[in-house]
């Protein structure tokens, strides 16, 4: 009777291998231990043996092509002698491959090759550390006893865990993770930020502001003005009503993106961030296209005293359209702010910075340079479209009497 | 510290014990040797000191009255040493073979054990027993049970299997101050196994297991001579990057439940190897118990290597095939070691 090639298991994880060449020919004479083929797995490749003296009968996988572990690849035997129809192969032919394991063991990458309701198997220890690491143990593969899975298979798992999960992955395993272990405004806060790096594709630009004009502006308003007591002239004020004007130059900037839609808003919505000891809290100004400078620093005022009261009501923090965030009385000049969803971009403001000039005179001078940070959602904008939407911000407090237009 | 034979520190133990406090004494067949025999008698009282020749040395030194030889009844010296330990003194008797409790069992489990506990704790039992136990030596069935478990199952008698010379005559001469029925079983092809002993008098307590060997990846719990099966199963799994804890029980009652927990949390995996019969024994004890007090902590099925369930065979091939081998340890739980072989 022929004696089938078969492919040989050479791993834990082989399930396919390949026939990188046959190194004998149909009609060959081949001895029993005689390299007939060489293939290849992920891992490494195998010279295969005749299982059998006698002579290369058929080869049913052609160089280049896979075939499933323990599938007959050719048959030797007596010259003339009948193959087999679906015979199954009865042995592992290649001295080369390792014994066969006791368990049968799945892949360890990808998911596990599980019908759907089949029982899983795993350990009370290996259950617990799932739990603990926030682990769908549904997606790890079993390598203990009876292919049930073990503390190490869950600890692999979770080491190796793609960055950007599917999205089924993210709403049944991840979300509940969020914040684990804080409370009150502490978790509110790291589950909107895990929410934002999770589900957004955050680029930020900078770009350097001159502030020159704005501040021969700001002294000749003040000189004009008298008291000015609403905060209409402070820096803030000014960046924010800069980037209102921007935002409706920019009407594609102004929108809401979750859960798979995207949502186009007609009013903006400005979203100011304010630092508290428990946390970051950021309360919205609406319908921000309608207000002059004075009625915007008021608002800003006083939703920031609210705030920092704890009497914001969920209103005045929710449907923000973007947000302006400043750490310019940290000191710090550039940064990448992180978008508060489902806006889809934020204005990080650093400190003011003096820089020195050289005139046409050859005079030098001193001037007030502004570094700005737009973060924006790759999926909804284009870097060309942001980069000119942070240059309408730049042009608005370079040519300051715009903002009172 | 002395290079002593494990025999040689029983021996010890008992002559401390019996130089320290002179309530105890030895009981058992042929333990003076040649005692009644007037031409052994003339020539030489310690013909044999016992079967083993363990008491060698212990008859000339303290007389016929502390080193009794008895007829060859088990019921009866084993009767008179519980009344002797129920009412002051502290027996040592000998009980040759543990395979033959089943004539003297009476004395023990009808009357000893419950003792204490039957006349509200006045009653003290300082009784120790002491008997040989294990398969290796061709001694047939009749002589090659591994029966600690049997005494472990009844409450009110302590039961201790010592692994090494030190651990010998430290647990015996705790033994011997315990005011509870202590059966204590000397595996006898450890006898001749050599190991560092103190010279002056110490103790070990009873109830406290020993880590012989600290690992991280799986446990192993055994009694007696498994122990140096344990440790050549944890050898031969360190050259496959497994990282094995062998735990000594020392004590089979009461079993040291804390330090086999503690290794279990950390370990998720664990091994008992036992070499008595398959079925309610010690092994399974410690099995049931683990599951039931760190199920959490469990990386997989607890394991249990033991004797089959069959007498000890006298053909020394199938007699070796019957006690656990480390080879047979490795190859009964590789469900629970394959996956820890260079997986790291």
């Amino acid at each position: 009777m022929a004696t089938a090639i078969t492919m040989p298991k050479l791993g834990l994880t082989m399930t396919e291998g390949t026939v990188e060449e046959w190194t004998k020919n149909v009609g060959d004479k081949v001895e029993q231990g005689e390299v007939v083929a060489r293939i290849s797995s992920e891992k490494l490749t195998s010279d295969i043996e005749a299982p059998a003296s006698g002579t290369l009968l058929k080869i049913m996988v052609q160089e280049g092509e896979n075939l499933p572990i323990k599938q007959n690849m050719a048959y030797v035997g007596e010259e003339g002698e009948e193959i087999p129809e679906g015979a199954q192969p009865v042995t592992m032919p290649s001295a080369k491959a390792e014994p066969e394991e006791k368990v049968a063991a799945a892949t360890t990458q990808g998911p596990p090759a599980r019908k759907p309701g089949e029982r899983i198997f795993v350990t009370p220890l290996a259950r617990k550390v799932a739990q603990e690491k926030g682990v769908d143990y549904s997606l790890v593969t079993g390598t203990g006893g009876n292919g049930r899975i073990t503390r190490r298979d869950v600890e692999r798992y979770a080491a190796n865990k793609p960055t950007e999960p599917a999205p089924s992955q993210t709403q049944t395993a991840a979300v509940p993770q969020w914040g684990a272990g804080l409370s009150g405004m502490r978790k509110a806060v790291a589950t909107n930020m895990m929410q934002s790096v999770n589900t957004t594709a955050q680029v930020t630009l900078q770009r350097k502001v001159d502030l020159q004009a704005l501040m021969e502006f700001r002294t000749d308003i003040k000189a004009k003005a008298g008291d000015l007591n609403d905060g209409q002239m402070s820096i803030n004020t000014l960046i924010t009503r800069a980037a209102i004007l921007a935002l409706q130059d920019t009407p594609q900037m102004n929108s809401n993106y979750a859960d798979g839609k995207l949502t186009r808003v007609d009013s903006v919505n400005i979203g100011e961030a304010v630092g508290l000891a428990e946390g970051l809290i950021v309360p919205i100004v609406k319908n921000a296209q309608n207000m002059n400078l004075t009625v915007l620093g008021r608002e800003l005022k006083h939703l920031a005293d609210l705030a920092r009261e704890g009497g914001l009501t969920p209103d005045q923090m929710t449907g923000g359209t973007f947000t302006v965030t400043n750490m310019g009385k940290e000191g710090i000049e550039y940064f990448t702010p992180i978008i508060n969803p489902p806006e889809i971009g934020i204005l990080g403001v650093g400190t003011m910075l003096k820089e020195l000039t050289l005139n046409e005179d050859g005079q030098i001078g001193t001037k007030s340079t502004l570094p700005l940070s737009l973060t924006f959602d790759h999926q909804i904008i284009d870097g060309q479209q942001a980069a000119q939407f942070l240059g309408k911000i730049v042009e608005n407090l370079q040519d300051p009497y715009k903002l009172i237009l | 510290m002395t290079k002593m034979a494990f025999m040689n520190a029983i021996n010890q133990a008992l002559d401390q014990a019996m130089e320290k406090d002179d309530k105890v004494f030895l009981m058992g067949e042929d333990i003076l040797g040649g005692a009644g025999v007037k031409h052994l008698e003339e020539k030489n009282e310690d013909a044999w000191g016992g079967c083993f020749g363990v008491t060698k040395g212990l008859g000339p030194k303290y007389g016929k009255k502390r080193v009794i030889d008895t007829p060859l009844s088990e019921q009866s010296y084993m009767g008179a040493a519980v009344g002797a330990a129920v009412t002051g003194l502290r027996p040592v008797p000998e009980l040759m073979f543990s395979d033959f409790i089943g004539v003297s069992f009476d004395s023990l489990l009808t009357q000893g054990s419950k003792m204490r506990y039957m006349f509200g704790g006045k009653a003290k039992l300082p009784l120790t027993v002491r008997t040989t136990v294990g398969a290796g030596a061709s001694a047939a069935a009749q002589h090659s049970g591994a029966y600690y478990g049997i005494f472990a199952s009844i409450p009110g008698i302590k039961v201790v299997v010592p692994s090494s010379p030190y651990d010998a005559k430290g647990l015996l001469l705790s033994s011997i101050e315990e005011d509870n029925i202590v059966v204590f079983c000397e595996d006898k092809t450890l006898y001749g196994v050599k190991g560092e002993v103190p010279e002056e008098y110490y103790t070990i307590p009873l109830g406290k297991a020993a880590v012989k060997r600290e690992g991280k990846d799986l446990s192993i719990v055994t009694i007696g001579k498994m122990v140096s099966v344990a440790l050549d199963v944890a050898d031969k799994l360190s050259d496959q990057g497994v990282d094995v804890e062998v735990i000594d029980l020392r004590t089979v009652a009461p079993w040291d439940e804390e330090t086999v927990i503690d290794s279990v949390k950390k370990t998720g995996r664990l091994i008992v190897i036992d070499e008595a019969q398959p079925h309610n024994n010690t092994a399974t004890d410690i099995a049931a118990t683990v599951t039931d007090k760190a199920f959490d902590y469990l990386d997989g099925p607890i394991k249990r290597v033991t004797a089959p369930n069959t007498p000890v065979p006298f053909a020394t091939n199938l007699e070796q095939a019957y006690i656990p081998s480390a080879d047979r340890v490795i190859e009964e739980a590789a469900e629970i070691i394959d996956d820890l072989k260079n997986s790291k």
